[in-house]
């Protein structure tokens, strides 16, 4: 609830374009794409200016209004969605790159700039910022930053926390802070900028980002390798890091992956393997040449039935085609699917499959894994029938076991997407309740009337 | 398309906003509302009976250029473009038209006496283009913008001229769909689509009663003036015999293929062209020159043609196809769009020349006729630094040099007829 005073106010501050409590931008904002049933925030803003963001925050405060920031509403976990009503914050118009220092290869950017548009600004002068949700054509970097997004760049370059340096943000309280350095190094005063980094929009809103960047490497080689079995895949990858090869992508897609992929795109598949994975080499031409030589020779000495290399870039394309084409596929192969991300030490991936194939058995669900082999993220899809009460009770009851297995392997319940609304009823199991506690200790700190993106992270009510 | 139809459709979009990356509404405002994740959001929110949705649907619905571009990138297969025309018929209800017609009169009416008079005069503009042309979707009413290029109607529309000739080809038999915007504003765009088929063997038949396709009114939710157009096309079709039906609008052989019975038959002249007649221009050496070739999105997107324009551009000796691996752009113009948001349309049509001017081009050619008004519009009014042509013509003029040839590439938009309204 909104009370008209409060409302008028906030109109005073963005003008009607940019305030509004029209139904269609209730419905609009109400939704993201975790796909979950509507919620109907009471206004939608959309500032362009952190003081325009400060001044909204204030008014919240006073008249205890939740605030959700939102970027593209692309995240998977119910970052962006306005469980309990409140002014969702679109930050899209902070789409400004204020600029781009390749001599500190550095950049200073709004947060509502779409991920790709970014990159290919860099790219265009010869630089890299490596981070690539799978999103990243239309997903916001301050919606990165926030969700603390990964993607498959990560075995070798890290995540989005990885490169950002600094940041400005409106905490709860309403101040505009600043965090960070625009240097390599700092170590001045607490580490607030990756304290903001993933913490889901729960402590504040970022309002302007410090993002580090590498030069663009000049080459890079792209191979498929086909396994009749998932452990044949999974000694490849040890084998690999044994052999100190860092590849800059190692994907690996199991046999459901592949049938559904194939069903949807009929890219005529290796329907009887077990296993694929898709690696990338990158950095000069005589490097990246050479460290998919000793990948393709590593497959070959894991029993790989088959090693592709690509000898252009549309080969290459056509490869990732059948990667990228895994998420869509599935929602295609059943009405409904828990989509989580769990990670495990990569040396245990082997063990983890085998644990998920038995919880499928136990539940009664088909479970379809996919990800990121190279870092241990294993994008775990359990399948069932969304208008089946029954189905998806046991789902869930799939999900808490998955957790629990991944957890008994040293791993964690997410790698990339977050907690959001859709595990927080989980975080207890990994989060000791002390560490909890002080984990909403912060949050009180930056938060004190707990106005920002409440229903999140945090288990409860 | 009935409600219920249209509530499972919508249900197939899982929200994953991948359409976002690719709208170029969205692109422009960066609201959700323009994406067509979010007028998925609008319709199944109000299919549903939320209230307060249902008066506002067709503004909310108007923000978009029905490029299909969402459609192409959407996983779940999902349709938006295609459902929003069947929410603008929805929302506007059976003879929307009236009501468009009356709502755009009002919009004029509130802009005072200067405007009321042009509104009056309406006739004198439009008198040549009988009422149930698309044309009345397409030209904004006088007094509207008063910087917008228009092409004046032409003395006789082409199929008051065309006197049809004893057919000696002994290929297919074509009939000629000409068009509105053609007939009406362009016959030498006709005419030379006309010589094209008959040079490439075609026996040609130009069915005099033909009328518009229907694309305008069905893009405006007027379903029911489309049906009735489309069966009025199919009654006169079928009074003759015919092997293909030619257009040369990507947008006219679009609605077309939507025809039940006439599906498979109608082809782009292009495809036409390379593809059946197997036509190869036997041009002489003609002036250097550079071409862009423009896709409309309703020819690459809903019918997978864009090699054969540019097959046919490339094989005409002096001509240089430039920037021919670009990605489509939309120009901006969409149909209704341009007529609802002419602001935006302009803005997007700048982003269009944008990408196109960098392969420093002499001539942007294309295949419809509502991307050809708007290069006319947009180049006239930003001075983009090159011209624009319908491919018919530059095909004609250049493959059929030696018989007389009305139209001259190097015309300036400006030199055009035109009727500038101010």
């Amino acid at each position: 609830m909104i009370v008209p005073e409060a409302r008028k106010k906030m109109e005073a501050v963005l003008g009607p374009d940019y305030f509004s409590t029209r139904p269609e931008d209730l419905v609009l904002y109400g939704t993201d794409a975790s796909n979950q049933p509507d919620f109907r925030p009471d206004a939608v803003a959309r500032p362009a200016t952190p003081e325009e963001v400060a001044a909204l925050i204030r008014l919240a405060n006073e008249y205890r209004i939740p605030v959700i920031p939102r970027g593209a509403g692309s995240g998977l976990t119910g970052g962006a969605l306005p469980v309990r009503g409140g002014l969702v914050c679109v930050m899209t118009r902070f789409n400004r790159i204020f600029e781009i220092d390749a001599d500190n290869l550095i950049a200073v950017v709004g947060p509502g700039l779409v991920t790709a548009d970014f990159q290919a600004a860099v790219e265009a002068v010869g630089l890299f910022y490596p981070p690539d949700p799978a999103s990243r054509d239309f997903s916001t970097l301050g919606g990165n930053a926030a969700e603390n997004a990964g993607g498959t760049r990560a075995v070798k370059y890290g995540v989005t926390r990885d490169y950002i340096l600094g940041l400005q943000a409106v905490l709860g309280t309403g101040e505009i802070i600043e965090t960070g350095v625009r240097t390599a190094k700092g170590v001045v005063g607490y580490d607030l900028t990756r304290l903001l980094v993933g913490s889901e929009g729960t402590l504040g809103v970022i309002t302007r980002l410090i993002l580090r960047l590498l030069p663009l490497p000049e080459s890079k080689e792209t191979l498929t390798a086909w396994f009749d079995d998932l452990s044949d895949a999974a000694r490849t990858v040890a084998a690999l890091t044994a052999a100190r090869v860092v590849p800059a992508t190692l994907e690996f897609m199991d046999r459901a992956s592949i049938a559904c992929v194939d069903d949807y795109l009929h890219l005529g598949l290796d329907r009887a393997a077990g296993a694929m994975l898709l690696v990338e080499t990158d950095g000069p031409p005589a490097q990246a040449r050479a460290e998919a030589d000793t990948v393709a020779r590593l497959c070959l000495e894991n029993n790989a039935r088959t090693v592709k290399r690509a000898d252009a870039p549309e080969e290459a394309e056509a490869m990732w085609r059948a990667r990228r084409a895994i998420s869509p596929a599935l929602f295609r192969a059943a009405s409904g699917k828990m989509n989580e991300d769990i990670v495990v030490p990569r040396s245990r991936i082997p063990e983890m499959m085998v644990r998920l194939d038995d919880i499928g058995r136990k539940h009664g669900l088909q479970i379809i894994s996919f990800g990121h082999a190279g870092d241990g993220n294993i994008h775990v899809d359990v399948m069932y029938e969304r208008q089946d009460p029954e189905q998806t009770r046991r789902a869930r009851a799939a999900v808490r076991d998955v957790f629990a297995a991944t957890l008994e392997l040293g791993g964690t319940i997410s790698g990339e997407h977050g907690i959001g609304t859709t595990k927080r009823e989980f975080i207890d199991m990994e989060i000791r309740p002390e560490v909890l506690s002080l984990m909403r200790r912060v949050k009180t700190a930056f938060d004190p009337a707990g106005i920002m993106n409440p229903g999140k992270i945090f288990p409860g009510p | 398309m009935t409600s219920n139809d249209l509530k499972s459709a919508l249900e197939q979009c899982v929200r994953c906003g991948r359409c976002l990356s690719v709208c170029p509404v969205y692109g422009l405002t960066g609201w959700e509302g323009s994406a067509p994740r979010g007028k998925v959001a609008l319709m199944r929110a109000d299919l549903h009976g939320e209230s307060g949705l249902a008066d506002r649907m067709k503004d909310l619905l108007s923000h978009c250029v029905g490029c299909g571009a969402c459609a192409e990138i959407c996983a779940s297969g999902v349709k938006t473009d295609e459902l929003i025309q069947a929410g603008r018929s929805l929302a506007l209800g059976e003879g929307g038209l009236a009501r468009l017609q009356g709502m755009l009169g009002r919009d004029l009416l509130s802009r005072g006496p200067v405007a009321r008079r042009l509104w009056q005069n309406r006739d004198v503009f439009l008198r040549r283009v009988p009422p149930d042309s698309g044309l009345n979707f397409r030209l904004p009413l006088p007094g509207f913008d008063p910087e917008r290029w228009l092409p004046g109607p032409a003395e006789r529309s082409f199929l008051e001229t065309w006197e049809p000739a004893p057919s000696t080809g002994d290929g297919p038999t074509v009939a000629l769909f000409v068009g509105c915007v053609a007939n009406y504003l362009r016959p030498e765009s006709a005419r030379a689509a006309a010589r094209l088929l008959q040079a490439a063997g075609a026996r040609i038949v130009v069915p005099l009663d033909q009328v518009c396709c229907g694309k305008p009114a069905a893009g405006a939710g007027d379903l029911r003036t489309a049906r009735y157009l489309a069966q009025k096309n199919m009654a006169v079709l079928n009074a003759t015999a015919f092997d293909y039906v030619a257009a040369f609008c990507a947008t006219c052989s679009h609605q077309l293929q939507t025809y039940p019975d006439l599906a498979g038959r109608v082809r782009d002249l292009s495809d036409l062209l390379v593809n059946v007649l197997k036509w190869k221009p036997a041009a002489p050496p003609g002036r250097p020159l550079r071409v862009f070739y423009h896709d409309p999105c309703h020819l690459r997107r809903k019918q997978g043609v864009y090699r054969e324009p540019r097959d046919l551009i490339e094989s005409l000796p002096g001509v240089e196809l430039v920037g021919a691996d670009q990605a489509p752009v939309c120009c901006g113009y969409g149909g209704v769009f341009n007529l609802w948001h002419y602001d935006m349309s302009r803005r997007l049509f700048e982003r269009r020349a944008e990408t196109i001017l960098p392969h420093q081009p002499d001539l942007a050619v294309t295949s419809c006729s509502g991307c050809w008004l708007q290069f006319q519009d947009g180049i006239h009014r930003t001075g983009a630094p090159f011209q624009a042509q319908p491919l018919v013509e530059l095909l004609a003029e250049r493959a059929l040099a030696g018989i007389a040839c009305e139209t001259s590439a190097g015309r300036k938009a400006s030199d055009a007829p035109t009727s500038q309204i101010s």
